[in-house]
């Protein structure tokens, strides 16, 4: 699996979680902020910053990179440099 | 004093031209808001004469706005319900509140008709949005549905005259005994609030005002009512862009930013809080949980031309009650973490008492009490609980006689006025939401059939923090099970980021769950 692919993997699976019992399944192109509030956004962001051990940058981001699975995946992956991703 | 209907209709009739309400992607003038909210009067109907509750299920659209105008316009008492919350929560809200009539968007379409489904027969549906009602809102429906455009606009509807007593809206917060409680405010609170602040603020037509909160925070009313009262127009903030809100704020150059602070804090942790981003605002206000003393610091070099305020108050005192103006590098204020509370807003007083009521001397420790005219009547058919927090004291040196009790610790300082010391009780804020940890208690026993559950908050022992974590003891527990359990009886800012399965519940002395040593054991398991 790429990078992109664990990484949305990775959001995928918080989604659904957060989705519980709801009944709803995220796939890539979910929009995030139908599945979490944007604390929990950040949250997830953390947790990826620590699981991936990227320093992920947002602060110029686009909204639509940011609200898509697939989008918020890619944006992240490249800002892995190679060899950095545990 | 005018209510916040007269207010906004003085507008109407001043400005009809000028922006009044920008969601959905469009703007509206003030006629055309007053217009659709006049529609949806219509359809909503009068109310009957000892007043009645209207639910407001709409979310961020134009018909969100105009639905509370036009409850209001029709003389209702209205009562947002939140399609982020559970079925069941907003169920409990419509029949605690005995509303008979509900307005309903798109949005909220949906989570409407499975709320309808479990409802008492017999309610009065507006969908705002559509010309036919959907399939499940049929003839064999229990509700009657009416469609906004099917009774047409014809004449505004006049305002009716409404008593001082009677209540404007009706807001649910979290309750310690497992449900909701609901707190009534009344057009003399929101009018003495409305007068308050507009005098403070004094906003102008040329503002921009920010719209985040959710309909059922009481601050959302102030972003509504503070700005039609000044013909300013209302920038409601697409759901999308509430995670980062920077872009927009620019683009739309508003001058009046009101949030919680952790969505400034959001902004900082994205890196996006950066010096001179926001040129354009004027105000920036903080209200709803401790606001950082650093936090507020990068705020103003984020938004160089506006003035800082940290706003303090409970939804029983009617959305915020003390002001205290931030000024970076001050001295007196540098010292401390949160900033203070600071003073009350004109006409209202504050005391701290001791453990039985009694007044303590100016500096002294203690529960901090609102008295005024914005102090609610009480809790919705609540008496006992109404009489154990609104309390009769006489104060030497203060006019109010009846007080509440907010839980709130605090001092009074000499340079900074009122300082926030943290609670007398188990109340916390989980990203500016007010929350009874044992509401969750009181859900988490019944999904793990079992008494011995205990919550926190995370991190341990932060009265604002951003999640709980819940302890559950005893046998084999089944986490996602309960976890589902408080999915679909908590909004999910309740629900716990974590359950523990422990094998003995810490006590004290008395027999009671100790906390303090739960919390202890938390850290020690490497969390935190």
């Amino acid at each position: 699996m790429d990078v992109a692919a664990s990484i949305e993997q990775a959001i995928l699976d918080r989604l659904a979680k957060a989705a519980g019992a709801a009944g709803k399944t995220p796939n890539p192109d979910s929009n995030i902020m139908h599945y979490i509030d944007s604390y929990a956004f950040l949250e997830m962001i953390l947790d990826l910053t620590e699981r991936f051990g990227i320093d992920i940058d947002l602060s110029e981001a686009e909204t639509e990179e940011m609200i898509f699975v697939s989008r918020l995946a890619r944006l992240i992956a490249a800002q892995v440099t190679p060899g950095e991703m545990p | 004093m005018p209510n916040v209907l007269d207010r906004f209709l003085i507008s109407v009739d001043r400005h009809p031209d000028r922006p009044a309400l920008w969601a959905d992607g469009r703007e509206l003038s003030y006629a055309e808001l007053h217009r659709r909210a006049a529609e949806l009067a219509a359809a909503i109907g009068p109310a009957p004469a000892g007043g009645g509750c209207c639910a407001i299920f709409a979310c961020r659209s134009v018909s969100a706005y105009a639905g509370i105008l036009g409850a209001l316009l029709a003389g209702w008492t209205y009562m947002p319900l939140n399609p982020r919350f559970p079925e069941a929560r907003n169920r409990r809200m419509v029949a605690s509140s005995e509303a008979s009539v509900m307005v309903v968007d798109t949005r909220c379409l949906e989570p409407a008709r499975l709320v309808l489904a479990q409802c008492s027969p017999g309610l009065r549906v507006v969908l705002a949005d559509l010309t036919t009602p959907p399939a499940w809102a049929s003839a064999e429906s229990p509700h009657h549905f009416v469609t906004a455009g099917a009774v047409g606009s014809g004449p505004a509807p006049l305002p009716r005259p409404f008593a001082d007593d009677a209540l404007a809206y009706l807001l649910f917060t979290s309750g310690s005994t497992g449900e909701p409680k609901g707190v009534g405010v009344t057009h003399a609170n929101l009018a003495a609030y409305i007068e308050a602040v507009t005098d403070r603020y004094r906003p102008t037509p040329e503002d921009r005002f920010s719209q985040m909160f959710d309909l059922t925070f009481d601050l959302a009313m102030h972003d509504l009512f503070v700005c039609w009262s000044a013909a300013a127009c209302l920038y409601v903030i697409p759901e999308d862009q509430l995670m980062a809100p920077d872009r927009f704020v620019r683009e739309h150059a508003l001058t009046v930013w009101f949030s919680v602070p952790s969505a400034a804090g959001i902004l900082k942790r994205l890196k996006r809080l950066k010096p001179a981003c926001f040129p354009s605002l004027r105000w920036s206000l903080f209200c709803g949980e401790p606001l950082p003393t650093g936090l507020a610091g990068d705020w103003c070099a984020a938004a160089p031309n506006s003035t800082v305020e940290n706003l303090y108050g409970p939804t029983e005192a009617t959305i915020a009650f003390t002001v205290f103006r931030f000024v970076p590098d001050d001295p007196a204020a540098e010292d401390f973490p949160v900033v203070p509370l600071g003073l009350p807003l004109p006409g209202q007083e504050l005391l701290v008492v001791d453990e039985r009521c009694s007044p303590l001397a100016d500096g002294m420790e203690g529960e901090l009490c609102l008295g005024g005219t914005q102090v609610t009547p009480g809790y919705w058919h609540n008496p006992e609980l109404t009489a154990d927090r609104f309390v009769a004291i006489a104060a030497e040196g203060r006019h109010c006689r009846r007080w509440y009790r907010t839980g709130d610790l605090a001092r009074l300082d000499a340079k900074v006025g009122y300082v926030f010391l943290g609670r007398v009780d188990r109340q916390v804020k989980i990203r500016g939401f007010r929350v009874e940890l044992q509401e969750i208690e009181a859900v988490l026993r019944r999904a793990a059939g079992t008494e011995l559950v205990a919550v926190l908050t995370s991190p341990p022992g932060e009265v604002a923090a951003s999640s709980v974590v819940a302890f559950i003891c005893g046998g084999a527990i089944a986490t996602d099970a309960v976890l589902n359990a408080c999915r679909e009886a908590l909004p999910d800012y309740m629900v716990p980021a974590a359950i523990h399965p422990i094998d003995e519940m810490p006590r004290n002395f008395n027999g009671k769950i100790d906390y303090k040593a739960l919390t202890q054991y938390f850290f020690a398991k490497g969390n935190g």
